[in-house]
């Protein structure tokens, strides 16, 4: 709806950027782009100089630098001095190739180094009880936020946090309680297939305990007839209407397919959900050594579960699209079949593509921006389906995502969730952890980025949603001037006005009073068994240039809202600034400066749109 | 005192019905107002308060035949999750032999106190369905039964497709100017933003069970002038947001939140707090900020409200035996105490509560709980209920019986919109409003089912 029909002007010049991106190596790894063949060495211009500093509004980069900004709003947790600038220095598409490239930061030998820190063993055995529980997901959740905040993977887990919005656990209910090394491990699996092959990941998905507990497939078995027992259905249902190909027959532009009536055709029905319940029956733990063994233990939660054939429904099966799985099969055999049906079904290129173009980059995307990531969903270019490095890299690079500020200003982008919103504000100021005592408040035993309770804080919290069906619906249109534009808004289906003001308070929190050089901060403490405190942030960038307000607010400007505030706004925040007292020597006057300026700047809803 | 507000109800009732068939909003107004007179009841408010069981509830537990025979056929179908007949707590009144579950003995002292009252089998319908019907695709259906999110719409919105406003949310639309103050919404949630009090031009307020949060660091009136002025920058920023859509929504809810948090929080703080202990747990504390939202009432100026309280956690498809007396316990507490708050405001013949859920489950279990299934029973409570009365038509538990279309997937009898009807004529729905709030009803016999 926003771009249905670009300029053929617009569309050769992105043509000649992208070709020229592809063209200058660097990415070698990826199938979507092979080398290319011997050809005679071009003329290269000469290399222009590296941007050393970070510009500012009256600066010859300041335009690249914005755009710069902007693309680090899509591709990680928030923009930093230094990200931009390798941006700006390696320009888009090799910074990009390098983040396809990074491997991914482990959460799981983090957790089990941690735990090993406390004293605690990383997989005791019998389970521990509630209370540890707890503390060792506060461990889980301190890794989690270190991770996002500090780690050179940024592309790789963003992705992985839009997975985990798709492909979703949480142990807001207690069928995941007590199960941080199965959580740690679910990421890791999102981030490690975060750039591989979609058909891997919805099988990993599909064995991962995690989900087996959370969509109760672990310990499924075939019907007993005599009990009136038959197999359980929630995976079946799920998979389908959620990781795989929703509800309806979409067109290859995520559009719904209507019938003769005009209404859309349901994508499976009753019968497809019985079939696909038999087929998940039969799998429990892997560390079970008889089906009615009961193990949850911290080693099977992060291991793929095993299958049990007496247990298993060996009758055929008809799943979609006249797909039969013979009868006599072995569960892994059924499995495999019943993936590959639902990963060959035509629905999901289109269905998971436009989610993750949401999560990036869009609440409303064109359907052709849809169509042409799906395509590359369906055909890499290489005969490849389902490969997610091509995805991101088409999402992210598609004239839609690169210049949809310019071609529909006034709806392009999306509202950054919650978690997003602050992680900037601490990339942006480097967050250092807040001291976590232990219990005898005898000892620091770490510097933490403590933030478990960010449900209350924000409203979200990473793999705490309320359901499966994630934080907010991509479907979502908030009732008034969205709705009546038909435009989509997931993230303003949980920013209500409770959660609109606990979470300014926590932005604004984050920020005030907490300078890490001044002396008030350094005597927070936070009790070991504190679920959130906000960590100390490094401002000393921006105090070294709270003399001059103009330089301050650009700064500011570009690396929380990528330079979009405009022009009026901008003055205001500089007049504000400048009427505050200044000593070239007083440190004190400095902090006061830049928080006034970003506190305002991340409470304000330019802050809030990634646009 | 029951007596009277028992005829007074009964009299609104016949009076709505009357008007429906004669469409006559004029009489029926004037009858409200003769009504409202004759009662002349110190406190003209009301509330309903809808607690929504997300996931599903399973019903077939929460309320149990105990009659031999019946439950003979109850166990057999259910098997490992039967309730044991002799833990069930019987209903001492009413026409049918059936106990609630255990874990609801507040619910069973209720009903027995004719407080609460039982609506059997109500589902989503947009027409009555057979078994032949639904076998044969001869009837409308609503879309997606029984997927979560598409009947969580449903039920809320009863609009069959692009569903954008909810029954609540209608009748806000119409009845919003019997509040003094504008500013509030008439609709409040505790659980976010949800379809069903979303309307044309009500949309729900949503709070916390911990109370109102003020904005802090944007006081406009603090004694510190750097407060002020960044106050003053704040809120021009909002008014200045520019043209994109999303970036002026944002700053109108942002501006909204600001005023309605100093608002509501300095009512709320203005009332004798309440000796009623409300249950540890989300519903425990959401009904008792319900509580104390409604204590607040005068303050706030308000005559009419709507509350959803969200609940969450009934998709039992697993380790059901376990998690289903914890679930039922937690509401059962949780509802009593909230009568008990409000016996305490002298507000229970006021306020009206009401469960509603996504659909009922599967009667077959799938080794230890239940599946998606349809028709479910909901409960209703409060001084103006007729309780001790199960409503609607209790279905056959037998499986492949003329109510099961597979699995012990049960084909309501008592549709939405009538549950929702019936509701709203209490709440005193204008009649001629009835059609645009409950758009399916004219395809039922019976408007109004009596229970309140």
């Amino acid at each position: 709806m926003l771009i249905t029909r670009l300029t053929a002007a617009a569309l050769l010049i992105f043509l000649a950027t992208l070709s020229a991106g592809c063209g200058g190596g660097g990415s070698g790894n990826n199938p979507a782009n092979p080398p290319v063949s011997p050809q005679p060495e071009p003329e290269l211009p000469p290399e222009p100089d590296p941007v050393a500093e970070l510009p500012l509004s009256a600066d010859e980069h300041w335009d690249e630098a914005k755009t710069a900004a902007r693309f680090l709003q899509q591709t990680t947790f928030g923009p930093t001095e230094d990200s931009v600038l390798a941006v700006l220095n390696q320009g888009q598409d090799d910074w990009l190739q390098e983040q396809l490239n990074t491997p991914a930061t482990l959460h799981l030998p983090l957790l089990d180094e941690r735990f090993e820190s406390l004293g605690w063993e990383a997989t005791p055995s019998p389970e521990i009880d509630d209370a540890d529980g707890y503390y060792r997901d506060l461990q889980r959740s301190d890794i989690w936020w270190e991770v996002v905040l500090r780690s050179p993977d940024q592309l790789r887990q963003r992705v992985a946090f839009a997975l985990s919005q798709i492909l979703v656990i949480s142990n807001v209910s207690d069928v995941l309680y007590n199960d941080t090394r199965g959580i740690a491990s679910y990421q890791d699996m999102l981030a490690e297939h975060a750039f591989g092959n979609y058909r891997d990941l919805l099988e990993a998905v599909t064995l991962h305990p995690m989900m087996g507990e959370y969509l109760s497939m672990v310990r499924n078995e075939k019907a007993n007839a005599e009990h009136n027992i038959r197999p359980d259905e929630n995976y079946a249902r799920e998979v389908m209407q959620l990781f795989s190909i929703g509800l309806v027959e979409l067109n290859l532009d995520g559009t719904a397919k209507t019938d003769a009536q005009g209404q859309p055709i349901p994508s499976y029905d009753q019968e497809t959900i019985k079939a696909f319940a038999r087929v998940f029956t039969g799998w429990n733990f892997a560390t079970t050594n008889i089906w009615w063994e009961w193990t949850s233990d911290a080693i099977g939660e992060a291991l793929p579960m095993k299958a049990y054939q007496a247990i298993h429904d060996t009758e055929s099966k008809a799943l979609l699209n006249g797909t039969v799985l013979p009868a006599g099969q072995t569960a892994e055999q059924d499995m495999t079949g019943a993936m590959d049906n639902l990963f060959n079904h035509p629905n999901v290129g289109p269905f998971i593509s436009k989610q993750l173009i949401q999560r990036l980059v869009t609440s409303n995307p064109s359907p052709a921006y849809v169509e042409r990531v799906a395509s590359v969903f369906n055909n890499n270019g290489f005969g490849v389906r389902g490969d997610l490095q091509a995805v991101v890299r088409t999402i992210l690079t598609d004239i839609e995502a690169r210049s949809g500020h310019v071609l529909a200003p006034d709806s392009f982008g999306k509202l950054r969730e919650p978690i997003l919103q602050i992680a900037n504000v601490w990339r942006t100021f480097p967050a250092e952890g807040t001291a976590v005592y232990n219990e005898d408040e005898s000892a620091v035993v770490g510097k933490r980025i403590r933030y478990l309770g960010s449900d209350r804080k924000l409203g979200q919290r990473p793999y705490g949603s309320f359901s499966v069906f994630n934080f907010y619906r991509p479907g979502y249109s908030h009732p008034g001037t969205i709705r009546n534009q038909n435009l989509l808004s997931p993230e303003f289906q949980i920013h209500t006005e409770s959660t609109m003001v606990a979470k300014t308070n926590s932005l604004t929190e984050a920020i005030y009073w907490r300078d890490k050089d001044a002396d008030w901060v350094q005597a927070q403490r936070a009790g070991y068994n504190w679920d959130i405190h906000p960590p100390a942030i490094d401002v000393s960038a921006e105090k070294s240039i709270a003399g001059d307000a103009a330089a301050l607010i650009d700064r500011l400007n570009l690396l929380l809202c990528a330079g979009q505030i405009p022009n009026d706004a901008r003055q205001l925040l500089i007049e504000n600034i400048d009427a505050l007292p200044f000593g070239e020597n007083n440190d004190y006057s400095r902090m006061l400066r830049v928080q006034e300026a970003a506190g305002v700047i991340a409470a304000s809803a330019y802050f809030a749109l990634q646009r | 005192m029951t007596h009277i507000s028992k005829s007074r109800r009964r009299f609104l009732r016949q009076g709505v019905a009357a008007c429906l068939g004669s469409a006559s909003f004029a009489a029926l107004s004037a009858r409200m107002q003769v009504a409202m007179a004759q009662t002349a009841a110190a406190d003209d408010y009301k509330a309903l308060v809808c607690i929504f069981l997300f996931g599903g509830n399973d019903s077939h537990n929460m309320v149990v035949p105990t009659d031999t025979s019946a439950y003979n056929t109850y166990a057999s179908v259910r098997q490992n999750l039967a309730v044991p007949r002799a833990d069930l707590l019987p209903m001492s009144t009413g026409s049918t032999a059936y106990g609630f579950h255990p874990a609801m003995p507040e619910l069973q002292s209720l009903y027995n106190n004719q407080k609460l009252a039982v609506l059997a089998n109500c589902g989503s319908l947009i027409e009555p369905v057979s078994k032949s019907d639904y076998v044969n695709n001869r009837s409308q259906l609503p879309p997606q039964l029984f997927s979560h999110n598409d009947q969580q719409t449903f039920v809320q919105s009863l609009a069959e497709d692009a569903a954008t406003t909810g029954w609540a949310g209608r009748a806000a639309d119409v009845m919003r100017s019997m509040n003094v103050n504008q500013q509030l919404s008439m609709n409040i949630s505790l659980s976010g933003n949800n379809i069903f009090q979303s309307g044309q031009t009500v949309f729900p307020y949503a709070v916390n069970g911990f109370g109102v949060e003020l904005l802090n660091h944007f006081n406009e009136n603090s004694s510190e002038p750097n407060e002020t002025t960044r106050a003053q920058v704040f809120r021009t920023l909002m008014r200045g947001a520019d043209s994109h859509v999303f970036l002026r929504e944002y700053a109108g809810i942002q501006e909204r939140a600001w005023a309605l948090a100093s608002e509501v929080k300095s009512a709320l703080d203005q009332q004798t707090p309440l000796n009623t202990r409300f249950p540890a747990g989300k519903l425990g504390t959401d009904l008792s900020m319900v509580a104390k939202l409604i204590s607040a009432r005068s303050a706030l100026d308000v005559k009419r409200q709507i509350y959803f309280v969200g609940m969450g956690d009934y998709d039992t498809h697993g380790d059901q035996a376990n998690r289903q007396p914890a679930l039922f316990s937690e509401l059962s507490a949780g509802l009593n105490a909230f009568q008990s708050a409000l016996a305490e405001l002298s507000l229970t013949e006021n306020v009206t509560t009401f469960t509603m859920s996504d659909f009922g489950r599967t009667l077959t279990s799938n080794g230890d709980g239940t599946d998606h299934a349809w028709g479910g029973h909901q409960i209703i409570c409060g001084g103006a209920v007729n309780g001790g009365e199960v409503y609607g038509n209790l279905p056959s538990l037998e499986l492949n019986s003329d109510d099961d279309i597979g699995e012990g997937r049960i084909i309501p009898t008592t549709s939405v919109d009538q549950y929702g009807a019936t509701l709203a004529s209490w709440f005193g729905l204008p009649a001629s409003d009835f059609a645009t709030a409950f758009p399916n009803l004219g395809n039922f016999s019976d408007v109004d089912l009596g229970f309140v």
